[in-house]
């Protein structure tokens, strides 16, 4: 049964970023690394060990599946990694939750001006 | 080879099957070239931040996979599920709890653990420091590796000195293909006026290159001009960092500042790196310019000359040129450089010293012993203790805990202990630094600037982790759960494992505690035979400092130091005054060549002997007496026959047969023909491991000199005195700079610094090697003990007496050390050969040292096992067979 996009978050800041940088186009490790320092200016560097297990899941999950090298690398043994429909969706819907949110933060505070 | 990529590669084993089967190639790539980024970035200490971090978190995300499949939860949980989150973390601080609880149980094997490591980590950090320090001076020079230091010797007159004269140095460069670049300098001392106190500092003069050859660039300012080494035009200075800070308020402005130089302006054009201190050139600098005081002078050879390499050349085909051009220069200029030859080290050996990498091998093996002992106690002991907690961890394997809770039970402790022993380490590394400061006692200017080398703490750190955690996993992962209570029972599988490697350890521990001690015996009686050489005079309550003359003309120099020696002997508690223009053991005297009437000036009678200027009260001062003849006395002055007063060596060498008194010597070209007065005892000057040369005396009266050292012979601690004698000085010239006040026990200590300090290193360690070792000893036959009380009970019952028993127990032991005492014997012996052209007094097989130190260990590592036999003897057998 596929999963429902509102069952996969909240995400965890890790899997944000990374189906982030892949929305602009398939990436391989070393790349996500980093875009991901370069988005966050250096706020998240991801490490190996985390970065692999992060893209284990998600493929599990089918947000991320493996793509083909684009052309301008296509003889390189690197992996490249791409998002999926089922990625996009979820990452939408976090990003829905996430403006939601920020809505309710500026709602109350200005009907709360003391509050500032 | 172990790079870190390798050890990434093989922690891989820690994750899951699937995630490393799938992603492992990637991570290793990805790891490596994370890594080259960093480091080429950062350079090493980034690199391995950047390691260490990624080692870390790789355990951590195979640790945390492999917790999440333990429980009775969904196979993967996702990390955002609240509650796996509270899981986990609860699970560590439940982990934390425990295993702070259960290291409080046993504060004994806490409180050993850490501080066995703690010393070994805070040792081995502090000298692989040091050893990095000495051997890598933290030069501000460019490639150092390719320079030289190009030195003069004379085999004809057994005569060689690390310096070159100018001309030859010019020449040198100039015809040797090999080199490309060369400088020297020349080394003064200068008065400094204008600020609080009349200063002296130490300066050199520079030739034009030597700056350039070196690599050295200012901090402030700029270097000398080429046209500022002309006469007239050298009115210009460059000043050192450490100086400029000491002179001028921080933040002043220094550049174009005037100073007054020996009562000449100067001008300040720059200001250089402080780690030039090092070389110990002093604090300011400069031009060495063309035409003062004739320095094309062949026969000067004063300059400490550095040259740099020509791309591509190799320090022999530099020697190789020197020598062609040492002889095409004594056939050019014979009268000055007959028989001279040229010869270059590199600047590193000139530096450091030939004996240096024997020294600092031997530092580096022996701290690595006591790292090797100290891990190898914690080893045993935490093997012990896993024995101990069989009954524990089995039970609680019984009641269902997994093998991962256990394995973390284990780990969790031991980082803990790691932890505490790393940070105990850090304030041993403090101490151990403090004390070398104390003792080098600001001579030894290089222990001022020790720093802690990050990599090896981190080396270091890893390893003391490592330690009680590979020796405490080990036994609890070897056996399946169920059968841990069994096969770690001494009587199982497992704990006679244990038991053997624990005996080897203690074997080992030993071995390299009786090598230890046996170099630090040797090295200890050398030094306490330098010590004790022979000085030719009482160093008791003796004080000393210099005086330099600056503003008076040196013809009215002697007059002015019996003013001042006057005043000093008029102050209370003083016995005797009396000057020389060099003191005992701090320098050599200046020599000169020698002439003596009536002989031929052929080579073979033209010897060289030492010069000392001497006031006459020298002679009561020190405790000279005349052994012929008389010593020096106020009826020689200025207008009086000219005299000398010649020391023992140099009347047996020059005068074998006959009678020196009445003859006439003269030394060097320009001096008057002096008539020998008197013989008086030798002195020893430096290197107390020469005999003493020959040395002529010649009166301060009839020799004027600017610059004397004062030694005066107090009543009670020298000490006390310090600030009466410059009290006393000042009275006279208040202007007047006094240097280097120092008592004579000051002095032969900073003499010996460097090897006080290695001494006291090598006795530290081997002392902490004695304690570990026997108490590795002492637990081992203890531990023994426990397990066969059972034995013991029955042996004891079927009629064995105290004895029998005591025996026994102790025959264990005595195997042990008897092994260890072996093999440590036959290392020393080895060791032994190596240093055996640094011991002085002592042979390299000394019997004191070889006997007594086994004999020592011996001794008490059968004290320590006796200790325990004598519990075993006390046992009721009764009560043992009984309790099982």
């Amino acid at each position: 049964m596929p999963t429902e996009p509102h069952d996969l978050i909240p995400l965890h800041q890790r899997d944000f970023h990374i189906l982030l940088a892949l929305l602009e186009a398939p990436l391989h490790g070393y790349g996500l690394v980093k875009a991901i320092e370069s988005r966050t200016e250096g706020g998240l560097r991801l490490d190996p060990a985390n970065l692999y297990r992060a893209l284990q899941r998600l493929g599990d999950d089918a947000l991320v599946q493996e793509a083909p090298a684009p052309d301008e690398d296509v003889d390189s043994r690197r992996r490249y990694y791409a998002i999926t429909g089922l990625g996009r969706e979820v990452l939408r819907a976090e990003a829905e939750r996430m403006r939601s949110l920020a809505a309710a933060v500026d709602a109350t505070a200005a009907a709360r001006p003391g509050l500032d | 080879m172990l790079t870190p990529t390798s050890v990434y590669r093989a922690l891989l084993a820690v994750l899951p099957p699937t995630l490393r089967s799938r992603h492992g190639d990637e991570m290793v790539a990805l790891y490596a070239e994370l890594y080259d980024e960093v480091r080429a970035e950062g350079g090493r200490l980034a690199g391995w931040r950047f390691a260490a971090g990624a080692l870390l978190r790789l355990l951590f995300v195979g640790a945390g996979s492999r917790l999440g499949a333990l429980g009775p939860d969904s196979p993967t949980p996702r990390p955002t599920d609240p509650r796996f989150r509270e899981r986990a973390m609860l699970g560590i601080l439940r982990d934390l709890r425990f295993a702070l609880r259960t290291l409080v149980r046993s504060p004994g094997y806490v409180a050993i653990v850490v501080v066995t490591l703690a010393l070994a980590i805070g040792v081995n950090a502090s000298i692989y420091s040091i050893v990095g320090t000495l051997l890598d001076p933290p030069l501000p020079y460019r490639a150092m590796e390719e320079l030289v230091s190009p030195l003069s010797r004379n085999t004809e007159l057994n005569r060689s000195t690390p310096a070159v004269s100018r001309a030859d140095l010019e020449d040198l460069v100039a015809a040797s293909a090999a080199l490309e670049s060369g400088g020297g300098r020349h080394g003064e001392t200068v008065a400094l006026t204008g600020g609080d106190e009349p200063v002296r500092l130490a300066a050199s003069r520079v030739t034009v290159d030597y700056f350039r050859t070196l690599g050295v660039e200012p901090v402030a300012g700029r270097l000398f001009l080429p046209e500022e080494h002309l006469e007239g035009a050298d009115r210009v200075v460059l000043l050192g960092e450490g100086a400029r800070d000491r002179l001028f308020a921080t933040g002043a402005p220094v550049l174009g500042v005037s100073v007054s130089i020996d009562g000449i302006e100067h001008t300040i054009v720059g200001v250089l790196p402080r780690a030039l201190e090092i070389t110990g050139a002093g604090d300011l600098y400069r031009p060495l310019a063309g035409g003062s005081g004739a320095p094309n002078d062949r026969d000067r050879r004063d300059l400490h000359a550095v040259a740099r390499l020509a791309p591509g050349a190799t320090i022999e085909q530099a020697r190789t040129d020197l020598r062609r051009i040492s002889q095409a220069l004594q056939q050019e200029h014979p009268e000055t450089n007959r028989g001279w030859e040229l010869d270059a080290r590199s600047l590193h050996e000139a530096m450091v010293g030939p004996n240096s990498r024997v020294v600092f091998s031997l530092m580096t093996l022996a701290v690595a012993f006591v790292l090797l002992i100290a891990c190898a106690n914690v080893a045993g002991l935490t093997l012990a203790r896993a024995g101990q907690r069989a009954r524990e961890l089995s039970l609680r394997a019984a009641l269902g805990a997994g093998r991962g809770s256990l394995v973390r039970t284990l780990l969790v402790e031991s980082l803990l202990l790691g932890l505490a022993a790393g940070l105990l380490g850090l304030v041993v590394t403090r101490w151990i630094f403090a004390g070398l400061r104390f003792v080098g006692g600001g001579q030894v200017t290089l222990f001022d600037r020790l720093r802690l080398d990050p990599d090896v703490l981190l080396f270091t750190l890893l390893l003391a982790l490592a330690t009680p955690l590979v020796f405490g996993l080990w036994p609890a992962l070897r056996v399946c759960r169920r059968d841990l209570h069994l096969a770690l029972r001494s009587g199982g599988p497992a704990g006679a494992d244990i038991q053997r490697v624990r005996r080897v350890m203690v074997v080992g521990q030993v071995a390299m505690a009786v090598t230890l001690l046996i170099v630090a015996g040797l090295a200890t009686r050398s030094v306490a035979a330098l010590l004790s050489v022979e000085l030719g005079f009482d160093p008791d309550r003796l004080m000393s400092f210099r005086l330099t003359l600056d503003s008076v003309p040196t013809a009215e120099a002697p007059d002015r130091f019996e003013a001042f020696g006057a005043e000093i002997a008029r102050l209370p508690g003083v016995r005797a005054v009396g000057l020389a223009n060099v003191r005992p053991v701090v320098r050599a005297a200046p020599t000169q060549s020698l002439s003596i009437d009536g002989r031929p000036d052929g080579d073979a009678d033209r010897g060289s002997v030492e010069r000392v200027v001497a006031d006459p009260g020298l002679f009561a001062t020190l405790g000279l007496p005349a052994l012929r003849g008389r010593v020096i006395e106020q009826r020689d002055g200025a207008d009086d026959l000219p005299v000398a007063v010649i020391g023992r060596a140099a009347a047996d060498r020059y005068w074998p047969e006959g009678d020196p008194i009445g003859e006439r010597i003269r030394l060097g070209e320009r001096d008057a023909w002096r008539t020998v007065v008197g013989v008086v005892a030798d002195v020893r000057n430096a290197d107390a491991d020469r005999p003493p040369e020959p040395r002529v005396y010649v009166p301060l009266a009839q020799a004027p000199t600017s610059a004397m050292a004062f030694l005066v012979r107090t009543e009670g601690a020298p000490a006390d005195l310090a600030d009466a004698m410059r009290a006393a000085i000042w009275r006279l010239d208040p202007r007047q700079p006094v240097d280097d006040m120092r008592t004579m026990a000051r002095i032969r200590i900073d003499d010996l610094a460097g090897d006080l300090a290695i001494i006291g290193l090598l006795a530290c360690f081997a002392l902490v090697a004695f304690v570990l070792s026997v108490a590795g000893v002492y637990s081992i036959v203890s531990y023994s003990v426990t397990q066969r009380t059972r034995e013991i009970g029955i042996r004891m019952a079927v009629g064995a007496r105290a004895g029998d028993v005591r025996r026994l127990v102790t025959r264990q032991g005595v195997r042990m050390v008897a092994g260890g005492a072996a093999i440590g014997l036959a290392a020393g012996l080895l060791l032994s050969r190596l240093i055996s052209g640094m011991l002085y007094g002592i042979s390299s097989l000394d019997p004191v040292t070889f006997v007594g130190v086994p004999m020592a260990l011996l001794a008490v590592g059968l004290l320590a096992a006796a200790v325990p036999a004598r519990r075993a003897t006390r046992l009721d057998p009764a009560l043992t067979l009984r309790a099982e």
